[in-house]
Protein backbone atom coordinates (compact mmCIF):
# COMPACT_ATOMS: atom_id res chain seq x y z
CA UNK A 1 0.00 0.00 0.00
CA UNK A 2 1.32 3.02 -0.75
CA UNK A 3 1.50 5.88 1.97
CA UNK A 4 1.87 9.57 0.15
CA UNK A 5 2.44 11.91 3.59
CA UNK A 6 1.71 15.81 3.00
CA UNK A 7 5.50 16.78 2.62
CA UNK A 8 5.12 20.28 2.76
CA UNK A 9 2.64 20.13 5.94
CA UNK A 10 4.80 17.74 7.75
CA UNK A 11 7.86 19.66 7.75
CA UNK A 12 6.13 22.64 8.88
CA UNK A 13 4.81 20.56 11.63
CA UNK A 14 8.11 19.33 12.43
CA UNK A 15 9.60 22.91 13.35
CA UNK A 16 7.95 22.65 16.55
CA UNK A 17 9.57 19.44 17.18
CA UNK A 18 7.11 17.21 16.42
CA UNK A 19 4.14 16.11 14.13
CA UNK A 20 1.41 13.58 14.95
CA UNK A 21 -1.00 11.75 13.02
CA UNK A 22 -2.95 9.30 12.13
CA UNK A 23 -1.68 6.58 9.45
CA UNK A 24 -4.74 4.47 7.68
CA UNK A 25 -3.88 0.65 7.69
CA UNK A 26 -5.12 -2.57 8.99
CA UNK A 27 -2.08 -4.57 8.03
CA UNK A 28 0.88 -4.59 10.65
CA UNK A 29 2.94 -4.77 7.20
CA UNK A 30 1.55 -2.53 5.99
CA UNK A 31 1.81 0.04 8.62
CA UNK A 32 5.93 -0.89 8.99
CA UNK A 33 5.63 -0.02 5.26
CA UNK A 34 4.51 3.29 6.07
CA UNK A 35 6.66 4.16 8.20
CA UNK A 36 9.34 3.15 6.22
CA UNK A 37 7.86 5.54 3.55
CA UNK A 38 7.32 7.98 5.67
CA UNK A 39 11.06 8.27 6.80
CA UNK A 40 12.08 8.10 3.16
CA UNK A 41 10.13 11.13 2.59
CA UNK A 42 12.74 12.93 5.57
CA UNK A 43 15.88 10.78 4.60
CA UNK A 44 17.18 8.10 5.30
CA UNK A 45 15.75 4.92 7.28
CA UNK A 46 18.60 3.26 9.17
CA UNK A 47 18.48 -0.18 10.41
CA UNK A 48 19.52 -0.26 14.26
CA UNK A 49 20.45 -3.28 16.05
CA UNK A 50 20.19 -5.21 12.88
CA UNK A 51 21.67 -3.04 9.47
CA UNK A 52 19.09 -5.33 7.63
CA UNK A 53 16.07 -4.33 9.50
CA UNK A 54 14.46 -0.99 8.96
CA UNK A 55 11.73 -0.88 11.51
CA UNK A 56 12.22 -1.95 14.96
CA UNK A 57 9.35 -3.64 17.02
CA UNK A 58 9.48 -2.72 20.41
CA UNK A 59 7.79 -3.71 23.61
CA UNK A 60 8.32 -3.15 26.98
CA UNK A 61 10.33 -5.46 29.01
CA UNK A 62 11.30 -6.14 32.61
CA UNK A 63 15.24 -5.67 33.36
CA UNK A 64 15.91 -9.13 34.45
CA UNK A 65 14.32 -10.27 30.62
CA UNK A 66 17.49 -8.23 28.91
CA UNK A 67 20.80 -9.16 28.26
CA UNK A 68 21.77 -6.63 25.90
CA UNK A 69 23.02 -3.02 26.96
CA UNK A 70 19.79 -0.43 26.84
CA UNK A 71 17.45 1.53 28.75
CA UNK A 72 15.06 -1.19 29.27
CA UNK A 73 17.93 -3.34 31.11
CA UNK A 74 17.94 -0.05 33.84
CA UNK A 75 14.77 0.57 33.75
CA UNK A 76 12.87 -2.42 32.95
CA UNK A 77 8.42 -1.11 32.38
CA UNK A 78 9.12 1.46 34.55
CA UNK A 79 9.80 5.43 33.52
CA UNK A 80 12.84 6.08 31.10
CA UNK A 81 14.98 9.02 31.25
CA UNK A 82 15.00 11.66 29.18
CA UNK A 83 17.18 11.07 26.10
CA UNK A 84 17.47 11.08 22.19
CA UNK A 85 17.45 8.41 20.22
CA UNK A 86 20.85 6.54 19.18
CA UNK A 87 23.17 9.22 21.09
CA UNK A 88 25.58 6.21 20.53
CA UNK A 89 26.13 6.75 17.31
CA UNK A 90 28.37 9.48 16.05
CA UNK A 91 25.58 11.00 14.06
CA UNK A 92 22.63 10.34 15.69
CA UNK A 93 19.27 10.06 13.94
CA UNK A 94 18.15 12.90 12.06
CA UNK A 95 14.14 11.71 12.90
CA UNK A 96 12.49 9.19 15.05
CA UNK A 97 9.04 8.08 13.10
CA UNK A 98 6.99 6.19 15.59
CA UNK A 99 4.11 4.22 15.49
CA UNK A 100 1.32 2.26 17.36
CA UNK A 101 -1.12 0.38 15.32
CA UNK A 102 -3.19 -1.87 18.18
CA UNK A 103 -3.08 -0.21 22.06
CA UNK A 104 -5.46 -0.10 24.95
CA UNK A 105 -6.45 2.99 26.05
CA UNK A 106 -3.83 3.27 29.17
CA UNK A 107 -1.15 2.24 26.48
CA UNK A 108 2.26 4.56 28.15
CA UNK A 109 2.61 7.86 26.54
CA UNK A 110 5.68 9.23 25.09
CA UNK A 111 6.89 12.43 26.41
CA UNK A 112 8.88 14.62 24.77
CA UNK A 113 11.39 17.84 25.89
CA UNK A 114 12.93 21.01 24.13
CA UNK A 115 16.44 19.59 24.10
CA UNK A 116 17.72 23.08 24.78
CA UNK A 117 15.99 23.25 28.06
CA UNK A 118 17.74 20.31 29.56
CA UNK A 119 21.63 22.67 30.19
CA UNK A 120 20.45 25.12 32.37
CA UNK A 121 22.87 28.50 31.99
CA UNK A 122 25.26 27.19 34.94
CA UNK A 123 26.20 24.16 33.54
CA UNK A 124 26.26 24.95 29.71
CA UNK A 125 30.33 25.44 30.47
CA UNK A 126 30.52 21.59 31.80
CA UNK A 127 28.03 20.20 28.95
CA UNK A 128 30.53 21.61 26.55
CA UNK A 129 33.75 20.56 28.16
CA UNK A 130 33.71 17.50 30.32
CA UNK A 131 33.92 14.58 28.24
CA UNK A 132 31.97 11.41 28.53
CA UNK A 133 32.51 7.68 28.09
CA UNK A 134 29.63 7.07 25.01
CA UNK A 135 29.68 2.88 25.58
CA UNK A 136 28.59 1.08 22.87
CA UNK A 137 30.56 -1.90 22.27
CA UNK A 138 33.28 -2.06 19.65
CA UNK A 139 31.85 1.92 18.33
CA UNK A 140 32.30 3.14 21.83
CA UNK A 141 33.85 7.06 21.59
CA UNK A 142 34.26 9.68 23.61
CA UNK A 143 31.82 12.99 23.43
CA UNK A 144 30.60 16.20 25.38
CA UNK A 145 26.94 16.49 25.87
CA UNK A 146 27.21 19.44 23.59
CA UNK A 147 29.57 20.57 21.02
CA UNK A 148 30.35 23.93 19.03
CA UNK A 149 28.68 23.85 15.52
CA UNK A 150 26.71 20.50 16.61
CA UNK A 151 23.07 20.75 15.86
CA UNK A 152 21.98 18.54 18.92
CA UNK A 153 22.27 17.83 22.91
CA UNK A 154 23.65 14.34 23.12
CA UNK A 155 22.44 12.83 25.65
CA UNK A 156 21.07 9.45 27.08
CA UNK A 157 21.86 8.31 30.22
CA UNK A 158 21.72 4.77 29.30
CA UNK A 159 24.86 4.95 27.14
CA UNK A 160 26.85 8.00 28.67
CA UNK A 161 29.22 7.50 31.74
CA UNK A 162 31.11 10.80 33.10
CA UNK A 163 35.12 10.44 31.67
CA UNK A 164 35.93 13.04 34.60
CA UNK A 165 34.36 13.79 38.06
CA UNK A 166 33.09 16.59 36.59
CA UNK A 167 31.08 14.74 34.08
CA UNK A 168 29.46 12.13 36.51
CA UNK A 169 28.12 14.74 38.69
CA UNK A 170 26.89 17.14 35.70
CA UNK A 171 24.81 13.91 34.60
CA UNK A 172 23.45 13.37 37.83
CA UNK A 173 22.57 17.12 38.08
CA UNK A 174 20.70 17.16 34.47
CA UNK A 175 18.93 13.84 35.40
CA UNK A 176 17.93 15.06 38.97
CA UNK A 177 16.37 17.83 37.32
CA UNK A 178 13.32 16.30 36.95
CA UNK A 179 12.15 18.12 34.20
CA UNK A 180 8.66 18.10 32.79
CA UNK A 181 7.50 17.43 29.76
CA UNK A 182 6.76 19.96 26.72
CA UNK A 183 3.88 18.00 25.08
CA UNK A 184 2.88 13.75 25.82
CA UNK A 185 1.60 12.35 23.23
CA UNK A 186 -1.04 9.87 24.19
CA UNK A 187 -1.74 6.69 21.91
CA UNK A 188 -4.36 5.98 19.57
CA UNK A 189 -4.63 2.82 17.24
CA UNK A 190 -2.96 3.77 14.40
CA UNK A 191 -1.21 6.85 15.64
CA UNK A 192 2.13 7.87 14.51
CA UNK A 193 4.80 10.41 15.83
CA UNK A 194 7.23 11.98 14.39
CA UNK A 195 10.05 13.32 16.31
CA UNK A 196 12.44 15.71 15.21
CA UNK A 197 15.80 13.99 17.42
CA UNK A 198 17.81 16.92 16.84
CA UNK A 199 15.31 19.00 18.69
CA UNK A 200 13.42 17.50 21.23
CA UNK A 201 14.63 14.95 23.80
CA UNK A 202 11.85 12.08 24.57
CA UNK A 203 11.13 9.19 26.68
CA UNK A 204 8.39 6.56 27.51
CA UNK A 205 6.73 6.77 30.82
CA UNK A 206 5.77 3.76 33.14
CA UNK A 207 4.64 0.74 30.89
CA UNK A 208 4.13 -1.08 34.25
CA UNK A 209 0.70 -1.79 33.24
CA UNK A 210 1.03 -1.64 29.35
CA UNK A 211 0.91 -5.25 28.48
CA UNK A 212 0.07 -5.01 25.11
CA UNK A 213 2.13 -1.97 23.77
CA UNK A 214 4.14 -2.90 20.10
CA UNK A 215 5.91 0.47 19.44
CA UNK A 216 6.84 0.53 15.63
CA UNK A 217 10.12 2.63 15.06
CA UNK A 218 12.23 3.91 12.43
CA UNK A 219 15.23 5.90 12.79
CA UNK A 220 15.77 8.43 9.94
CA UNK A 221 19.02 10.05 8.92
CA UNK A 222 19.10 13.58 7.62
CA UNK A 223 19.58 13.62 4.08
CA UNK A 224 18.64 11.22 0.86
CA UNK A 225 20.28 8.40 0.13
CA UNK A 226 18.48 8.64 -3.43
CA UNK B 1 55.19 22.01 1.57
CA UNK B 2 52.87 24.17 3.70
CA UNK B 3 49.74 26.19 2.70
CA UNK B 4 49.29 28.98 5.18
CA UNK B 5 47.10 31.01 3.25
CA UNK B 6 43.66 29.30 4.00
CA UNK B 7 42.54 27.63 7.26
CA UNK B 8 41.45 24.02 5.99
CA UNK B 9 40.32 23.18 9.90
CA UNK B 10 38.06 26.04 10.26
CA UNK B 11 36.68 25.73 6.31
CA UNK B 12 35.96 22.09 6.53
CA UNK B 13 34.30 22.75 9.88
CA UNK B 14 32.22 25.28 8.47
CA UNK B 15 30.82 22.64 5.74
CA UNK B 16 32.85 23.85 2.87
CA UNK B 17 33.65 21.07 1.07
CA UNK B 18 37.27 21.19 -0.51
CA UNK B 19 37.80 20.45 -3.95
CA UNK B 20 40.10 17.48 -5.45
CA UNK B 21 42.17 18.44 -8.41
CA UNK B 22 40.49 17.29 -11.87
CA UNK B 23 42.39 14.03 -11.91
CA UNK B 24 40.39 13.08 -8.87
CA UNK B 25 37.22 15.14 -9.65
CA UNK B 26 33.94 12.75 -10.02
CA UNK B 27 32.49 14.97 -12.86
CA UNK B 28 35.70 15.24 -15.23
CA UNK B 29 36.51 11.22 -14.38
CA UNK B 30 32.98 10.84 -15.55
CA UNK B 31 33.06 13.16 -18.53
CA UNK B 32 36.41 11.72 -19.55
CA UNK B 33 34.88 8.20 -19.26
CA UNK B 34 31.98 9.06 -21.73
CA UNK B 35 34.38 10.10 -24.30
CA UNK B 36 36.51 7.10 -24.36
CA UNK B 37 33.71 4.76 -23.99
CA UNK B 38 32.33 6.80 -27.16
CA UNK B 39 35.57 6.37 -28.59
CA UNK B 40 35.38 2.67 -28.13
CA UNK B 41 31.72 2.53 -30.27
CA UNK B 42 33.22 5.05 -33.03
CA UNK B 43 35.83 2.44 -33.12
CA UNK B 44 33.95 -0.62 -32.96
CA UNK B 45 31.87 1.31 -36.14
CA UNK B 46 35.40 1.53 -37.88
CA UNK B 47 36.13 -2.09 -37.80
CA UNK B 48 38.53 -1.29 -35.50
CA UNK B 49 38.94 -3.87 -33.44
CA UNK B 50 42.22 -3.46 -30.77
CA UNK B 51 41.45 0.06 -30.55
CA UNK B 52 37.57 -0.53 -29.63
CA UNK B 53 38.61 -2.88 -26.84
CA UNK B 54 41.46 -0.15 -25.92
CA UNK B 55 39.10 2.66 -25.17
CA UNK B 56 36.77 0.25 -23.83
CA UNK B 57 39.01 -0.78 -21.37
CA UNK B 58 40.45 3.08 -20.43
CA UNK B 59 36.77 3.88 -19.91
CA UNK B 60 35.52 1.41 -17.75
CA UNK B 61 38.50 2.02 -15.49
CA UNK B 62 37.56 5.81 -15.51
CA UNK B 63 34.07 4.96 -14.40
CA UNK B 64 35.41 2.78 -11.96
CA UNK B 65 37.30 5.48 -11.03
CA UNK B 66 34.30 8.27 -11.23
CA UNK B 67 32.26 6.00 -8.96
CA UNK B 68 34.63 5.84 -6.31
CA UNK B 69 35.34 9.60 -6.53
CA UNK B 70 31.80 9.87 -6.02
CA UNK B 71 31.98 8.43 -2.36
CA UNK B 72 34.94 10.20 -1.78
CA UNK B 73 38.37 11.39 -3.76
CA UNK B 74 40.80 9.31 -1.51
CA UNK B 75 39.56 6.00 -2.81
CA UNK B 76 41.30 6.54 -5.66
CA UNK B 77 44.84 7.37 -4.39
CA UNK B 78 47.57 5.54 -3.18
CA UNK B 79 46.84 5.50 0.26
CA UNK B 80 50.40 4.72 1.18
CA UNK B 81 51.23 8.25 -0.85
CA UNK B 82 50.86 11.57 1.62
CA UNK B 83 50.54 13.85 -0.95
CA UNK B 84 47.92 12.08 -2.75
CA UNK B 85 46.00 11.80 0.03
CA UNK B 86 45.83 15.20 1.09
CA UNK B 87 45.05 16.60 -2.30
CA UNK B 88 42.16 13.91 -2.50
CA UNK B 89 41.54 16.05 0.25
CA UNK B 90 41.46 19.18 -1.16
CA UNK B 91 44.99 20.81 0.07
CA UNK B 92 46.94 21.50 -2.71
CA UNK B 93 50.75 20.06 -2.30
CA UNK B 94 52.22 21.04 -5.27
CA UNK B 95 52.97 17.43 -6.22
CA UNK B 96 51.26 14.72 -9.10
CA UNK B 97 48.79 13.16 -7.85
CA UNK B 98 49.13 9.32 -8.18
CA UNK B 99 45.87 7.12 -8.51
CA UNK B 100 44.94 3.41 -8.46
CA UNK B 101 45.56 0.94 -10.66
CA UNK B 102 42.59 -0.26 -12.83
CA UNK B 103 42.44 -3.62 -10.14
CA UNK B 104 42.38 -1.93 -6.85
CA UNK B 105 39.89 0.35 -8.62
CA UNK B 106 38.15 -2.78 -9.42
CA UNK B 107 38.80 -4.60 -6.00
CA UNK B 108 37.03 -1.34 -4.49
CA UNK B 109 34.07 -1.85 -6.43
CA UNK B 110 33.05 -4.82 -4.92
CA UNK B 111 31.97 -3.24 -1.68
CA UNK B 112 30.30 0.01 -3.84
CA UNK B 113 28.71 -1.24 -6.36
CA UNK B 114 25.96 -3.72 -5.48
CA UNK B 115 25.76 -7.08 -8.06
CA UNK B 116 29.59 -6.55 -8.76
CA UNK B 117 30.48 -10.01 -7.66
CA UNK B 118 33.59 -11.81 -8.58
CA UNK B 119 33.08 -12.79 -12.13
CA UNK B 120 32.47 -9.58 -12.64
CA UNK B 121 35.22 -8.34 -10.94
CA UNK B 122 37.68 -10.93 -13.05
CA UNK B 123 36.38 -9.86 -16.31
CA UNK B 124 36.86 -6.14 -15.69
CA UNK B 125 40.43 -7.12 -14.60
CA UNK B 126 41.31 -9.16 -17.58
CA UNK B 127 40.06 -6.42 -19.61
CA UNK B 128 42.30 -3.93 -17.74
CA UNK B 129 45.57 -6.70 -18.05
CA UNK B 130 44.92 -6.97 -21.26
CA UNK B 131 44.89 -3.01 -22.15
CA UNK B 132 48.18 -3.42 -19.86
CA UNK B 133 50.21 -6.31 -22.54
CA UNK B 134 48.37 -4.78 -25.69
CA UNK B 135 50.14 -1.14 -24.59
CA UNK B 136 53.30 -2.09 -22.66
CA UNK B 137 54.60 -6.05 -24.11
CA UNK B 138 55.12 -7.10 -27.15
CA UNK B 139 51.76 -9.18 -27.11
CA UNK B 140 48.77 -8.82 -29.59
CA UNK B 141 46.75 -9.53 -25.97
CA UNK B 142 43.70 -7.31 -27.62
CA UNK B 143 44.20 -8.22 -30.91
CA UNK B 144 43.15 -12.05 -30.57
CA UNK B 145 39.76 -11.55 -28.21
CA UNK B 146 37.13 -11.64 -30.64
CA UNK B 147 33.86 -8.71 -29.58
CA UNK B 148 31.91 -11.66 -28.48
CA UNK B 149 34.37 -12.75 -26.16
CA UNK B 150 34.70 -9.43 -23.82
CA UNK B 151 32.11 -6.82 -24.99
CA UNK B 152 29.03 -8.53 -23.39
CA UNK B 153 30.68 -8.51 -20.02
CA UNK B 154 32.43 -4.95 -20.59
CA UNK B 155 28.60 -3.39 -21.31
CA UNK B 156 27.21 -5.53 -18.10
CA UNK B 157 29.90 -4.28 -15.53
CA UNK B 158 29.75 -0.48 -17.04
CA UNK B 159 25.87 -1.02 -16.59
CA UNK B 160 26.25 -2.32 -13.16
CA UNK B 161 28.42 1.08 -12.12
CA UNK B 162 26.44 3.39 -13.51
CA UNK B 163 23.18 2.00 -12.04
CA UNK B 164 25.05 2.45 -8.67
CA UNK B 165 25.16 6.09 -9.40
CA UNK B 166 21.48 6.50 -10.82
CA UNK B 167 22.48 6.25 -14.08
CA UNK B 168 22.13 4.69 -17.21
CA UNK B 169 24.28 3.55 -20.79
CA UNK B 170 21.48 6.23 -22.17
CA UNK B 171 22.87 8.60 -19.79
CA UNK B 172 26.32 7.94 -20.23
CA UNK B 173 26.82 7.34 -24.31
CA UNK B 174 23.08 9.82 -25.09
CA UNK B 175 23.21 9.58 -29.15
CA UNK B 176 25.99 6.49 -29.22
CA UNK B 177 23.74 4.41 -26.80
CA UNK B 178 21.71 2.39 -28.89
CA UNK B 179 24.04 -0.26 -30.18
CA UNK B 180 25.34 -0.76 -26.66
CA UNK B 181 22.29 -1.09 -25.38
CA UNK B 182 20.69 -3.34 -27.66
CA UNK B 183 23.88 -5.61 -26.72
CA UNK B 184 23.79 -5.35 -23.45
CA UNK B 185 19.68 -6.78 -23.56
CA UNK B 186 20.66 -9.65 -25.94
CA UNK B 187 23.63 -10.74 -23.87
CA UNK B 188 22.00 -10.74 -21.16
CA UNK B 189 18.82 -12.56 -22.52
CA UNK B 190 21.28 -14.75 -24.15
CA UNK B 191 22.97 -15.86 -20.64
CA UNK B 192 19.88 -16.45 -18.79
CA UNK B 193 19.09 -18.92 -22.18
CA UNK B 194 21.89 -20.41 -22.04
CA UNK B 195 21.86 -21.26 -18.57
CA UNK B 196 18.18 -22.75 -18.91
CA UNK B 197 19.24 -24.73 -21.82
CA UNK B 198 22.41 -26.18 -20.83
CA UNK B 199 20.20 -27.17 -17.10
CA UNK B 200 17.89 -28.62 -20.05
CA UNK B 201 20.62 -30.59 -21.38
CA UNK B 202 22.22 -31.79 -18.10
CA UNK B 203 18.85 -33.21 -17.01
CA UNK B 204 18.40 -35.12 -20.09
CA UNK B 205 21.59 -36.49 -20.75
CA UNK B 206 21.71 -37.61 -16.91
CA UNK B 207 18.46 -38.98 -17.46
CA UNK B 208 20.04 -41.44 -19.67
CA UNK B 209 22.91 -42.80 -17.27
CA UNK B 210 22.17 -45.38 -14.44
CA UNK B 211 21.93 -43.11 -12.10
CA UNK B 212 19.62 -41.28 -13.54
CA UNK B 213 17.05 -44.04 -13.88
CA UNK B 214 17.07 -45.34 -10.39
CA UNK B 215 14.03 -45.89 -8.53
CA UNK B 216 12.63 -43.45 -5.79
CA UNK B 217 14.44 -44.90 -3.18
CA UNK B 218 18.06 -45.62 -3.97
CA UNK B 219 17.92 -41.60 -5.48
CA UNK B 220 17.06 -40.74 -2.22
CA UNK B 221 19.81 -42.85 -0.89
CA UNK B 222 22.17 -40.93 -4.56
CA UNK B 223 20.76 -37.64 -3.29
CA UNK B 224 22.03 -38.31 0.56
CA UNK B 225 25.50 -39.25 -0.34
CA UNK B 226 26.35 -36.18 -2.80
CA UNK B 227 25.64 -33.84 0.12
CA UNK B 228 28.25 -35.87 2.09
CA UNK B 229 30.75 -35.38 -0.85
CA UNK B 230 33.38 -32.49 0.15
CA UNK B 231 33.51 -29.28 -2.09
CA UNK B 232 36.25 -29.49 -5.11
CA UNK B 233 37.66 -25.54 -5.30
CA UNK B 234 39.21 -26.71 -8.44
CA UNK B 235 35.55 -26.84 -10.47
CA UNK B 236 35.40 -23.50 -10.28
CA UNK B 237 36.37 -21.07 -12.05
CA UNK B 238 37.03 -18.54 -9.66
CA UNK B 239 38.07 -17.98 -5.83
CA UNK B 240 34.71 -17.26 -3.73
CA UNK B 241 34.62 -16.48 0.36
CA UNK B 242 31.98 -18.91 0.75
CA UNK B 243 31.17 -22.22 -0.89
CA UNK B 244 28.14 -24.06 0.65
CA UNK B 245 25.86 -27.20 -0.69
CA UNK B 246 22.92 -26.93 -3.04
CA UNK B 247 20.62 -28.79 -5.28
CA UNK B 248 21.32 -28.89 -8.31
CA UNK B 249 18.34 -28.08 -10.61
CA UNK B 250 19.78 -30.60 -13.31
CA UNK B 251 19.78 -33.80 -11.93
CA UNK B 252 18.11 -33.02 -8.42
CA UNK B 253 21.37 -34.65 -6.37
CA UNK B 254 23.44 -32.00 -4.41
CA UNK B 255 26.10 -29.78 -6.12
CA UNK B 256 28.11 -27.09 -4.82
CA UNK B 257 27.57 -23.12 -5.19
CA UNK B 258 29.97 -20.41 -4.51
CA UNK B 259 29.82 -16.79 -3.29
CA UNK B 260 30.52 -14.15 -1.48
CA UNK B 261 29.37 -12.11 1.24
CA UNK B 262 26.65 -10.01 0.96
CA UNK B 263 25.29 -8.99 4.30
CA UNK B 264 26.49 -9.67 8.00
CA UNK B 265 24.54 -9.43 11.40
CA UNK B 266 24.20 -10.39 14.59
CA UNK B 267 21.37 -13.13 14.63
CA UNK B 268 18.07 -12.45 16.34
CA UNK B 269 18.29 -15.39 18.71
CA UNK B 270 21.46 -14.95 20.92
CA UNK B 271 19.76 -17.61 23.56
CA UNK B 272 21.45 -20.81 22.31
CA UNK B 273 25.12 -18.67 22.60
CA UNK B 274 27.16 -19.47 25.50
CA UNK B 275 28.67 -17.29 28.00
CA UNK B 276 31.07 -14.79 25.92
CA UNK B 277 30.26 -15.86 22.55
CA UNK B 278 27.72 -14.29 20.41
CA UNK B 279 25.58 -16.00 16.91
CA UNK B 280 26.74 -13.93 13.84
CA UNK B 281 24.60 -15.05 10.28
CA UNK B 282 26.11 -13.78 6.90
CA UNK B 283 24.65 -14.13 3.58
CA UNK B 284 26.36 -15.24 0.58
CA UNK B 285 25.30 -14.73 -2.98
CA UNK B 286 25.42 -17.23 -5.31
CA UNK B 287 27.63 -16.24 -8.34
CA UNK B 288 28.74 -19.88 -9.64
CA UNK B 289 27.30 -23.70 -9.09
CA UNK B 290 29.00 -27.11 -10.04
CA UNK B 291 27.45 -30.33 -9.77
CA UNK B 292 30.14 -33.11 -9.90
CA UNK B 293 27.08 -35.72 -10.50
CA UNK B 294 26.55 -34.23 -13.87
CA UNK B 295 28.88 -32.03 -14.36
CA UNK B 296 26.46 -28.77 -14.55
CA UNK B 297 28.44 -25.57 -14.53
CA UNK B 298 27.07 -22.25 -14.48
CA UNK B 299 29.37 -19.38 -13.84
CA UNK B 300 27.95 -15.61 -13.35
CA UNK B 301 25.25 -14.02 -11.44
CA UNK B 302 22.38 -14.08 -14.34
CA UNK B 303 23.44 -18.28 -15.33
CA UNK B 304 23.26 -18.86 -12.09
CA UNK B 305 19.98 -16.66 -10.94
CA UNK B 306 17.99 -18.24 -14.20
CA UNK B 307 18.67 -21.50 -13.13
CA UNK B 308 16.56 -20.95 -9.85
CA UNK B 309 19.84 -20.41 -7.67
CA UNK B 310 18.81 -17.02 -6.21
CA UNK B 311 18.53 -17.12 -2.38
CA UNK B 312 21.21 -16.09 -0.43
CA UNK B 313 23.19 -18.98 1.52
CA UNK B 314 22.92 -17.78 5.38
CA UNK B 315 25.63 -18.95 7.58
CA UNK B 316 25.32 -19.14 11.67
CA UNK B 317 28.78 -18.88 13.57
CA UNK B 318 29.19 -18.88 17.29
CA UNK B 319 32.07 -15.97 17.71
CA UNK B 320 33.72 -15.08 21.02
CA UNK B 321 32.82 -11.11 21.75
CA UNK B 322 35.71 -9.28 21.44
CA UNK B 323 33.40 -6.25 22.75
CA UNK B 324 30.91 -6.05 25.06
CA UNK B 325 27.18 -6.01 23.07
CA UNK B 326 26.13 -2.42 20.95
CA UNK B 327 23.83 -0.07 22.74
CA UNK B 328 20.08 0.02 21.53
CA UNK B 329 17.36 2.01 22.55
CA UNK B 330 14.85 -0.81 23.31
Amino acid sequence: MAFAPDLKGLRQKLEKGWASFPVPCTDSQDFAEALVQLGQSLGTPRGTRSRRRLVDELRPRDAHEVSVPSLSRSVGRGMQPWHMDEAHRVEPARYVVMGILECPPSTAPTELLEAHTLIPSKLQEEAISEPFLVRTGAGSFYATITARDQQFVRFDPGCMEGATERATRLMIGLVDQKLLPTHVHHWNPGSVLVIDNWKMLHRRADASKSMDRTLYRVSVMEGSSR
Amino acid sequence: MSNTTKDFFKLSKKGKKLSPPPALSHDALLAKSKLLAKRSVEAKEAGLDVECQLWAAAALELLAKAQLSGIHSSLIVEAENNNSLLEANGIPTGTAVRTIGAATAYTRLKHTVPNFSTPVFEECKKLAERRNAELHSGDAACASMPYEAWEGDFWNAADLILKSMGMDLQEWLGADSKAPKALLKAYRLAEIKASKQRVKHHATEFKKTDQGKLGKEKFALLVQETAKLPIELKHFHYLYVAYWHHECPACKTVGAAAGDEHWEDLADDQSSANYGFQIMERGYSPSEFHCPTCCLSLVGDASVHAAGIDEAHVETTEEDIKYEPEYGND
